[in-house]
């Protein structure tokens, strides 16, 4: 480029930062108050139909927000780059609350909240709560994965059971362990096959596929399989498994936050570990209305935040027992699963549980 | 679990991975042996994987998801080729655009196409040899087991061969890929040789890209190649662009991709992280071991303009 | 291709940039076409975009996606004018940025916030640079092509980085497995109510320096001749193994300084899931601005827009991200494309010797695999 042009865009440039110096001088000054709700926003960062986490949040929030009739804003597929941009769009639009569905936002929507006054939910930091500003939800599912862990325990027939993780984010980590702490103590002779597909492997179909193909090889029968849109490839695999086998020769599939009951999947579902937000979020609606905003919310087995599918296929007398007699216990506090975050707690505590897999 | 039904699995699953992998390579490796550096094949092989799904499920026929799939292939070859060899534009550059764009494009319609739901086909592949008895222990039940397309790519492989080492198309392809100059002075049509293993490079990428979605999968979803195409052309140089050695590259890969899978399952207390590590690893060191002192095809990434010896 | 005389250069500079507006122009073009099929509006979907963007919000936004772009296309350009791909931007960027996470979470607290500025993204150049550093004594050792070992080391960097940040490094204070988070008032200042920051001024100072380097330093013409003709370079008894060793070293200097900035920045931490993937767009980046330093400064303004887009569009237009991928290729393409016919013409009016059509080819040769 030449001298002419360099001198050119320079002093473009120069008045284009002069611009924003200037507009420095203006802060906004926003104040939260007990106002009517009327226009709310989610941030997913993958696709709102993977069929797990993310739709699941979107599918609750819709179904909150049409019964009070409130606009809401969906901003998915945003993964885990700079989302500033778009929560600053959000808010823009008129977002009063931002629900930032997922772990990975954090340490960054709080900061974004207090920077902007924009009210917003966050997964699993309790620590960043605060009056008006930030409410946190903490999602058991290791609890109802415990109960999973029994039915798995109560339904193998191999005796090998087998965990097959898209990636290792905390909400799998927990549910990891707890799956696992429930095989446990239902069968303490089990197998369990612990299988990661790849590092953020949330949509690598083919190799949750090659995966779960040789988990079954392996001889595991049922399969507790935590993937997002990789668990389409899960079931492929146990789909062609089954194929031509009689009933008590095939394998089945415990899903986790979407109920696939009614799709491919449904002739060997065993169940699902449902997270339900619909009151969490009705809740902070409320309180955001009511100046109460600002707390940490617990989905667990007690308030039904999270529970277990009922099986769409036959199982075996006495496994529903079981099951209800562990939820019984985890209710009354007699059970205390292990709620760990961090994969290689995960991996220890397998190792603890089943040192012969 | 016996020994024997384990390493059978651990059989099995890398002759799946494989597959897709090698029929990319083939392709890759009749472009680079015509002096084609595609860097395209990952997007060729998603869009073609979508057309191929879309086609497969309006249709209800898995046989014309893959002819759509082949056909996409085809065309996207055909578009490299005209900006490469046709209009001359730089190869490496072309190829990212055509990664780029494939899997933009193929996100982006079937978002379009199916934004609520994940379809997933209703049809299977035959496995043709199901009815066989076992044979050799451990490949015997590996193998029987499998679908046909992966007797299909593994037909491919001496059928490449053949093709470029026994027949006179493959003798003007090696001669476009080392010395395009001398191939016109002795009156091969350089520019149309060119475009037609750029054709036939991107029809391989349609066909890897419907084994993935439509032989091993029954669905499409953005990206699922993962880095095949990319890979394929790491295999097509490691296999030296000989299909037979490019079979066996990429079993090896796919064989470090299962064993990694297959030490999580034999409780081998390694983070799957490491093991995640290892087919790319093995690709650098069997370069560094295997590929040592092997020359590139003289032309290669060189566009050819008549009358000008650029090698 | 510099061709003699103050009229022939200007010619040149505004050929180059009627040729990526052009190809800008082309891209969009086919853009609309396709939306349009696809049922939508893409005037409404433009006009949606470009309102934001025409507010100091939108804007500033643009300017602050572009900055770690006009980072990554430096490293780009440096190795491209040296017929080198350095494909492994991916990897180069995570390394990069981990270590400045790592680095910035040790000493945050205990040093002025220019001096960790300094230290981290020192930690991240270096860092980076040495990852680069192992596809160019490949390269340069056992002639093996970089093209595949940048690949290859970008999914080694992704598990290995995912490791160290989920297992020994990460913050054990919090769920999500990430680096300790950067407090706000050690970050990169900011200006005004916008999230522009210092990153700007450290990305045009490269640029500058870029341009200085490849205009008026011995090695800016050593790199010229290697990218060129390396036959000839070795003719001339220039190093070219270790001239090869050393462009790669910088190249992912300046790609750990593009994760520096993102960690020093906007995202204040280094997450296991985090993958930006600022290679492809830095590719297009670069031949968008005609391989020219200076033309990265508008290139990078353009893709920053893209980005944004990506942001903002899939909400408001209902236009899916993955459609500014498809721009960014069709762009790439257009280039290449629209870039050939001003070769030609360049060659006519110049009526030199053949110039170098494509920089890359004869680098490519050189390697044996």
């Amino acid at each position: 480029m030449k001298p002419r042009v360099l001198v050119r865009s320079v002093g473009r440039f120069v008045m284009m930062l002069g611009l924003l110096a200037l507009s420095g001088a203006f802060i906004p000054t926003a104040t939260i108050a007990a106002t009517k709700i009327e226009n709310v926003a989610i941030i997913t960062p993958a696709s709102k139909t993977n069929g797990g986490w993310d739709e699941q949040g979107v599918n609750n929030i819709t179904s909150v927000t049409q019964k009070r009739g409130i606009k809401l804003e969906v901003a998915e597929n945003a993964g885990y780059e700079d989302i500033t941009p778009i929560l600053q769009d959000l808010k823009d639009s008129g977002a009063q609350l931002i629900f930032c569905h997922a772990s990975g936002y954090q340490t960054i929507c709080p900061e974004f909240a207090a920077e902007n006054n924009v009210p917003v939910a966050i997964i699993e930091n309790p620590k960043a709560v605060k009056p008006g500003l930030i409410s946190d939800i903490e999602t058991h599912a290791e609890d109802v994965a415990y109960l999973a862990g029994v039915m798995a325990g109560k339904e193998t027939r191999t005796g090998t059971v087998a965990i097959v993780v898209s990636a290792e984010p905390p909400t799998w980590n927990f549910m990891s362990v707890g799956f696992a702490e429930g095989l446990k103590a239902t069968r303490p002779d089990a197998k369990l096959i612990y299988s990661v597909i790849g590092q953020a492997a949330y949509d690598d179909a083919a190799n949750a596929k090659r995966t779960t193909d040789s988990v079954l090889a392996a001889g595991a029968d049922i399969v507790f399989g935590m993937g997002d849109g990789a668990s389409f490839g899960m079931i492929q695999s146990i789909k062609e498994f089954n194929q031509g086998k009689p009933v008590d020769k095939q394998a089945r599939f415990i899903d986790v936050i979407g109920d696939k009951s009614k799709t491919a999947a449904k002739s060997f579902l065993l169940s699902s570990v449902l997270f339900d937000y619909t009151n969490t979020y009705n809740q902070m609606i409320d309180d955001l209305q009511n100046g109460t905003f600002g707390k940490v919310h617990t989905l667990d087995v007690k308030n039904g935040g999270v529970h277990l599918l009922n099986p769409p296929i036959p199982v075996q007398p006495g496994t529903m027992a079981a099951v209800d007699a562990a939820k019984e216990k985890i209710v009354k506090g007699e059970i205390k699963v292990s709620t760990i975050g961090d994969a290689n707690g995960v991996h220890k505590r397998l190792k603890e549980l089943f040192p012969g897999s | 679990m016996s020994i024997e039904a384990l390493l059978t699995a651990l059989l099995a699953s890398t002759i799946i991975s494989s597959v897709a992998l090698t029929i990319a390579s083939l392709g890759e490796a009749i472009g680079e042996s015509a002096g084609l550096l595609n860097l395209g094949i990952e997007g060729m092989m998603l869009i073609s994987g979508f057309v191929g799904f879309w086609a497969a499920l309006e249709s209800n026929n898995l046989w014309l998801g893959f002819l759509a799939s082949i056909v996409c292939g085809a065309v996207a070859g055909l578009i490299f080729g005209g900006l490469v060899v046709l209009a001359q534009a730089d190869q490496v550059i072309v190829g990212l655009a055509m990664t780029l764009a494939g899997g933009g494009l193929s996100g982006y319609l079937f978002r379009e196409a199916y934004g609520s739901n994940q379809p997933l086909l209703q049809g299977d592949l035959g496995r043709p040899l199901r009815h066989l008895g076992g044979g050799i222990p451990v490949i015997g039940p590996a193998i029987i087991g499998q679908k046909w397309i992966v007797f299909v790519t593994w037909a491919l492989v001496p059928l490449v061969w053949w093709l470029l080492r026994r027949t006179r198309f493959g003798l003007e392809i090696r001669a476009a890929g080392e010395r395009p100059f001398a191939a016109d002075v002795a009156g091969v049509d350089v520019t149309r040789v060119r475009l037609l293993a750029a054709v036939i490079n991107g029809a391989f990428s349609g066909l890897a890209g419907a084994a993935l979605a439509l032989a091993e999968l029954g669905f499409f979803r953005p990206g699922i190649t993962v880095g095949t195409g990319f890979i394929a052309i790491a295999i097509a140089m490691v296999g030296r662009w000989d299909p037979l050695r490019i079979a066996i590259a990429a079993l090896l890969f796919g064989l470090l991709r299962s064993a990694g899978t297959w030490m999580q399952i034999t409780g081998v207390n390694i983070r799957p992280e490491f093991l995640q590590m290892l087919p790319y690893l093995g690709v650098i060191v069997a370069i560094v071991i295997l590929a040592r002192g092997t020359r590139l095809p003289a032309a290669l990434g060189l566009s050819y303009r008549r009358g000008i010896d650029r090698t | 291709m510099m061709l003699s005389g103050t009229r022939g250069r200007v010619t040149e500079a505004t050929v180059g940039l009627l040729v990526s507006i052009a190809a800008i122009v082309i891209a969009f073009a086919i853009g609309a076409l396709i939306l349009v099929i696809s049922g939508h509006h893409p005037l409404a979907a433009y006009q949606a975009l470009i309102d934001r963007v025409s507010h100091l919000t939108g804007f500033s936004e643009v300017i602050v996606r572009a900055i770690p772009l006009a980072l990554a296309a430096s490293a780009v350009l440096l190795a491209v004018r040296a017929g080198i791909w350095n494909i492994g931007i991916d990897g180069q960027v995570l390394v990069g940025a981990l270590a400045c996470g790592v680095m910035a979470g040790k000493v945050a607290g205990h040093v002025p916030a220019p001096l960790l500025w300094i230290v981290s993204a020192g930690a991240a150049v270096i860092v980076a640079a040495a990852w680069a550093g192992i596809a160019g004594v490949l390269r340069a050792r056992f002639g093996m092509n970089e093209i595949i070992t940048t690949i290859m080391l970008n999914y080694v960097a992704l598990s290995l980085t995912s490791w160290l940040v989920k297992g020994p490094l990460r913050d054990p204070t919090l769920v999500s497995p990430q680096t300790p988070l950067i407090p706000r008032p050690d970050r990169l200042p900011t200006w005004g109510t916008t999230r522009v920051h210092l990153g700007l001024v450290v990305a045009l100072l490269i640029v500058i320096g870029l341009s200085v380097l490849f205009r008026r330093a011995r090695f800016g013409l050593e790199l010229r001749v290697i990218g060129e003709n390396p036959r000839a370079a070795r003719h001339a008894m220039l190093p070219v193994n270790r001239l090869i060793v050393l462009v790669m070293l910088i190249s992912g200097a300046l790609a750990g300084l593009a994760g520096a900035n993102d960690i020093l920045s906007t995202k204040g931490t280094f997450q296991s899931e985090w993958n930006p993937q600022y290679g492809f767009a830095a590719f297009a980046l670069v031949f968008l601005a005609q391989r020219k330093p200076l033309g990265i400064v508008p290139a990078a303004l353009v893709l920053g827009f893209l980005a944004y887009g990506a942001d903002i569009l899939p909400r408001v237009a209902n236009v899916a991200p993955d459609f500014f991928d498809l721009l960014e290729g069709l762009i790439l393409a257009s280039l290449a494309v629209v870039g050939v016919a001003q070769m030609r013409w360049q060659r006519r009016s110049a009526a030199t010797a053949p110039t170098p059509a494509q920089p890359a080819a004869p680098s490519v040769r050189e390697t044996v695999v």
